[in-house]
C-alpha cells in the first residue's frame, strides 16, 4: 500500500513536531511548512495527498492559502487552528476545507479525521452497479469519477463528491441529517450539522443553475435532504 | 279721464323744456287770445242786446267799433310789451346768477359771496346763496383742521409705534406730544407698583436741577401725582400762583403745565404725561382735545412696548431655559454616548480578551495534550533524545501558560486598582544592571548595552517591579528586532525624575498604532505580518500600570524601519519626599 503524503502547515514548531511524529508513526509521509508561501511552494512541488492547515500564519492568512489551493485543486484540506469561533469554522468550510479541527486536540482524533477524509477520496464503491446517473442537466460518471452539468465538467472536492454520491445512491429517498453525516464523514460527525449545511451549500453552488431554487438537492425542512430519482 | 291725464302729462313734458321767457310769452298769448275771444263774444251779445245789427252797422256803430278795436289793440300791445320787458329783465338776472354760480362751481370756489341791493326774491336768493357759501367755507375749514389733526395724530402714532424699545417709545412720545401743541417742556413718569412710586423716564427742556427735584413722586404728590391718583387731566395755568402747587415750584420748571394720566382701557395706570411751557399759556380746547388723543396714543404705544418687553423677556427666559435644557440634554446624550462607547469598548474588549486568551491558551495546550498523547501512545517507538525534546516542549508550554495566567492576574489587579508596589529609595543603576544581565542570558541573539548618567540620583521605587518593566521592554525589543542588532538601555535624571529608555533597531511602530500600543490586548501584529510572534497583548499595558503606580509616565518614540525607543519615568527620592510633604500640607490646610 502506498504511503500517503501529508503536508502540515503551522508556524508553531512544537505543534509541528508532535503532529509530524504522530502521523509519521501512523504510516504517513510528512512534509512541513512554517509559512503560507512555503506551503504553496511545497504543494506545487510535492503534490501531497492531504494538507493540515493552521490559520494563523506569519506571512499569508491561512484562509488565503486555502482559497489559493482550492482555486485549482481538490486536494483534501483539514484546518487545524486555535480559533474556535463558529464563524471561522463556517468560513473555512465555505472556502472548501474538508474538515475543521480546533486546538487542543487528541492525536487519536486527528488520525481518525484524516483517515475519514482520505477514505472519501479513496472510496471506489460500486453501489448496486450504478455506473451513471442523469437528472435534468446533471450527469455523473461514477466509473471515471466525473461530474458534468449541461455537458461541462464540474470539479468537486472529495467530500463534495462523496456527498453527491451518497445522495444519488439514495435518490428518491429522504436522507436524515445524521445519516448523511455518518455516511459521508463518519459516525463521529453525526451531530455536526454545520459541516453538512456548508457542504450542501457548496455543492448547490456548483451544480444548480439557481441555488435558491434547487432542482437536484432538495431540502426536507428539519429532517434532511433528498435527490429526486432519475 | 285718461285722455286728459295723458294730455296733461304731454303738456307738462312740453313746457318743462321751455325757458322762463318762452313760458311767459306763450302764457300771455294764450291769456290775450282768451280775452280777445271773450271781448268779441261780449261785444256781439252787447250789440244784439242794444238792438244793433253788426252785419250792417251804422256810422256811429262803426266808429264805436273802431274805437273799441283800437283800444283793445293798444291794451294788447301795451301789456305784451310790458310783459316782455319784465320777463327779459327777470330772466337775464336769473341767467347771470346761474352763470356766476356755474363759474364758481367750475373753478371750485364754492364759498360764494355775491353782492346785491335787491330786496326781491332774486335778491333774497343771492343772500341765501351767500349764506350757503359761508357755511360751506366753515365746514371746509373744519374738515381741513380735522384732516390736519388726523394726519398729525397718524404721524405721532406712526412715530411712537416705530419702535418697541421702551426708552425710545418714551422719548419719541414726549417729543411728539410737545410738537403737537408747540410747547417746550415736558416729562413722562412711569408708575412702578413694586415701590409705589412714579419715576421720570424721559424729559425735554428741563434743567438737571428740576429733574433731580422732580425725578420721583408718590401718588397724590405734585401735579403728576394728583393726575395719576385721580386718573384725570390736571391743568395749571400758572404754577407760581397756584394755591396747591406753588410750593412745588422751583426756577426752571414750566409755568403752565398739563398733566395727563396714561391709563389703559382696563383702567391700569401706566404713568403720567406732563406738557409744560416756560411761559404762561392757555391751550385752546381743540388743541387740548388733540393732546388728549395724543396721550391716548402714547398710552397704547407704551402698553404695547411694555407688553412686548415682557413677552420678549419671557421669550428670552424661555430661550435660556430651552438652551439650558438642551445643554443638559446634550450633556446627558454625551454622557450616555460615552457610557455606550465605554460599554461597547468593554464588550469589544471582552470579546477580544476571549478570542486572544482562547487562542493563547489553546496553542500551548495543544502542544501539551498532543505531545502527551504521543508519548503515552508511542513511548516505546520514541528515542530518548526525542522524548526529552517532547518533555521540554511540554515544560515550555506549561511555563507559557503560567506566564499568561500571571499576566492576566496582574492586569486584573491593575484594573481593579489593587496592585501593590513597595517603593523605597533605591540605586536605579544597580536595579537596571541586574535586570539587563538577566535579560542578556535570555536574549542570546542580541547584545544589550546599559549606560547611565554619572551619579544618578537615588530613585524612589519598587526594585522588583522596575525589573519587571525593564524585562518586558527588553523582551519586546528583542521580539521585534532582527537577531544580532543591539538593544540599548539608558538612564538619566531630568528635574525631579529619572528617565529610563530602551532603544532597539527593529521594524518600528506605524504612527497609527503608537497611541494604542499601551492598551490592553492591543496587537500591531497583523500589520507587521508576524502573527506567529504575538503574545496576549498585555505586556505593555502591564508596564504602563506599573509605571503609573510609581507616579511615572511611559511613552514611545518610533520610526518605521529605524526602530523604537520606549521611555519611562520614575520619581527621584527627593521629589517623592517633597511630594509627600506637599500632600501632608494639603491635608493639614482646612481651607483646601
Amino acid at each position: 500500500m502506498n504511503r500517503k503524503t501529508i503536508l502540515i502547515v503551522d508556524d508553531e514548531p512544537k505543534i509541528v513536531r508532535f503532529v509530524k511524529a504522530t502521523l509519521d508513526l501512523a504510516g504517513y509521509n510528512m512534509l512541513t511548512a512554517g509559512t503560507g508561501r512555503m506551503a504553496l511552494t511545497l504543494f506545487e512541488s510535492e503534490k501531497p495527498d492531504l494538507i493540515i492547515l493552521d490559520l494563523g500564519l506569519p506571512d499569508i492568512d491561512g484562509f488565503e492559502v486555502l482559497r489559493q489551493i482550492r482555486s485549482y485543486s481538490t486536494v483534501p484540506i483539514v484546518i487545524l487552528t486555535a480559533r474556535d469561533d463558529e464563524k471561522d469554522k463556517v468560513h473555512g468550510l465555505e472556502l472548501g476545507a474538508d474538515d475543521y479541527l480546533t486546538k487542543p486536540f487528541g492525536t487519536q482524533e486527528l488520525k481518525a479525521r484524516i483517515q475519514a477524509v482520505l477514505r472519501r477520496v479513496e472510496w471506489s464503491p460500486q453501489p448496486s452497479d450504478l455506473a451513471e446517473f442523469t437528472l435534468h442537466d446533471l450527469h455523473v460518471d461514477f466509473r471515471r469519477r466525473k461530474v458534468f452539468v449541461a455537458g461541462e465538467e464540474i470539479h468537486l472536492t472529495p467530500t463534495e463528491y462523496e456527498l453527491l454520491r451518497v445522495l444519488i445512491q439514495h435518490a428518491g429517498q429522504v436522507l436524515l441529517h445524521g445519516d448523511l453525516l455518518s455516511k459521508v464523514w463518519g459516525e463521529e460527525y453525526r451531530n455536526d450539522l454545520a459541516i453538512l449545511r456548508v457542504n450542501i451549500s457548496r455543492l448547490r453552488q456548483k451544480l444548480e443553475s439557481d441555488p435558491r431554487q434547487p432542482r437536484y438537492i432538495l431540502t426536507v425542512p428539519g429532517v434532511g435532504y433528498t435527490m429526486p430519482a432519475e | 279721464m285718461n285722455i286728459f291725464r295723458t294730455i296733461g302729462r304731454w303738456l307738462r313734458g312740453l313746457i318743462s323744456s321751455w325757458s322762463v321767457l318762452t313760458r311767459l310769452l306763450v302764457g300771455m298769448l294764450v291769456v290775450q287770445l282768451a280775452i280777445l275771444a271773450f271781448a268779441v263774444i261780449v261785444t256781439s251779445v252787447g250789440y244784439r242786446w242794444a238792438g244793433l245789427e253788426p252785419s250792417n252797422p251804422s256810422v256811429e256803430t262803426r266808429s264805436l267799433m273802431l274805437v273799441e278795436a283800437v283800444s283793445v289793440a293798444i291794451a294788447f300791445g301795451a301789456t305784451a310789451s310790458m310783459a316782455i320787458i319784465l320777463a327779459t329783465t327777470l330772466t337775464r338776472r336769473i341767467t347771470d346768477l346761474t352763470r356766476i354760480v356755474e363759474e364758481q362751481i367750475a373753478t371750485g370756489k364754492l364759498d360764494i359771496a355775491l353782492e346785491t341791493i335787491e330786496q326781491d326774491e332774486i335778491g333774497r336768493l343771492i343772500v341765501a346763496l351767500n349764506k350757503l357759501g359761508r357755511a360751506y367755507r366753515a365746514s371746509l375749514d373744519d374738515l381741513a383742521r380735522r384732516a390736519n389733526e388726523m394726519a398729525m395724530l397718524n404721524l405721532v402714532a406712526e412715530t411712537i409705534n416705530s419702535t418697541l424699545d421702551l426708552q425710545q417709545v418714551f422719548d419719541t412720545s414726549l417729543r411728539e406730544a410737545l410738537k403737537t401743541v408747540n410747547w417746550d417742556m415736558g416729562s413722562i413718569y412711569m408708575w412702578d407698583e413694586r415701590i409705589d412710586s412714579l419715576n421720570m423716564v424721559s424729559y425735554v427742556g428741563l434743567s438737571e436741577e428740576v429733574v433731580r427735584h422732580t425725578f420721583s413722586c408718590q401718588l397724590g404728590e405734585g401735579i403728576a401725582g394728583v393726575a395719576a391718583r385721580s386718573r384725570k387731566m390736571v391743568i395749571v395755568d400758572d404754577m407760581r400762583e397756584h394755591p396747591e402747587y406753588a410750593s412745588f415750584y422751583i426756577d426752571g420748571m414750566p409755568i403752565t403745565q398739563i398733566s395727563i394720566p396714561l391709563v389703559t382701557a382696563p383702567g391700569k395706570l401706566l404713568g403720567v404725561l406732563n406738557i409744560g411751557n416756560s411761559n404762561r399759556r392757555t391751550l385752546p380746547s381743540d388743541e387740548l382735545n388733540l393732546l388728549t388723543t395724543v396721550a391716548h396714543q402714547i398710552t397704547l404705544a407704551i402698553d404695547k412696548a411694555q407688553l412686548y418687553h415682557q413677552v420678549s423677556q419671557h421669550a428670552e427666559e424661555l430661550e435660556d431655559l430651552v438652551a439650558a435644557r438642551t445643554a443638559q440634554l446634550a450633556k446627558a446624550i454625551d454622557e450616555l454616548s460615552v457610557a455606550l462607547q465605554k460599554a461597547q469598548e468593554a464588550e469589544k474588549l471582552k470579546s477580544l480578551l476571549l478570542t486572544t486568551v482562547s487562542h493563547e491558551l489553546r496553542t500551548p495546550l495543544a502542544t501539551i495534550k498532543g505531545s502527551t498523547s504521543l508519548l503515552i501512545e508511542h513511548h516505546q517507538h520514541i528515542s530518548g533524545e526525542a522524548l526529552i525534546q517532547y518533555l521540554k516542549d511540554i515544560e515550555e508550554e506549561t511555563d507559557k501558560l503560567t506566564e499568561l495566567i500571571s499576566s492576566l492576574l496582574e492586569m486584573s489587579r491593575i484594573e481593579a486598582g489593587v496592585l501593590q508596589i513597595q517603593p523605597q529609595p533605591i540605586d536605579l543603576a544597580d536595579v537596571l544592571r541586574s535586570s539587563v544581565n538577566a535579560a542578556q542570558l535570555r536574549l542570546g541573539d542580541h547584545i544589550v548595552h546599559l549606560t547611565t548618567e554619572n551619579e544618578l540620583p537615588t530613585c524612589y521605587g519598587d526594585a522588583r517591579r522596575i525589573q519587571q518593566i525593564l524585562a518586558n521592554l527588553l523582551d519586546n525589543a528583542a521580539k521585534y528586532s532582527p537577531p544580532g542588532t543591539p538593544i540599548r538601555v539608558h538612564a538619566e535624571s531630568q528635574g525631579q525624575e529619572l528617565i529610563v529608555s530602551v532603544t532597539d533597531q527593529g521594524q518600528g511602530i506605524p504612527p497609527e498604532h503608537v497611541e494604542h500600543i499601551f492598551d490592553r490586548f492591543y496587537q500591531v501584529s497583523n500589520s507587521r505580518g508576524d502573527a506567529g510572534r504575538h503574545g496576549i497583548g498585555l505586556g505593555l499595558a502591564i508596564c504602563r500600570g506599573l509605571v503609573e503606580a510609581h507616579g511615572g509616565r511611559i511613552w514611545v518614540e518610533s520610526e518605521v524601519g529605524r526602530g523604537s525607543t520606549f521611555y519611562f519615568s520614575l520619581p527621584a527620592a527627593g521629589a517623592q519626599t517633597l511630594r509627600e510633604g506637599e500632600e501632608d500640607e494639603q491635608k493639614d490646610d482646612p481651607h483646601r
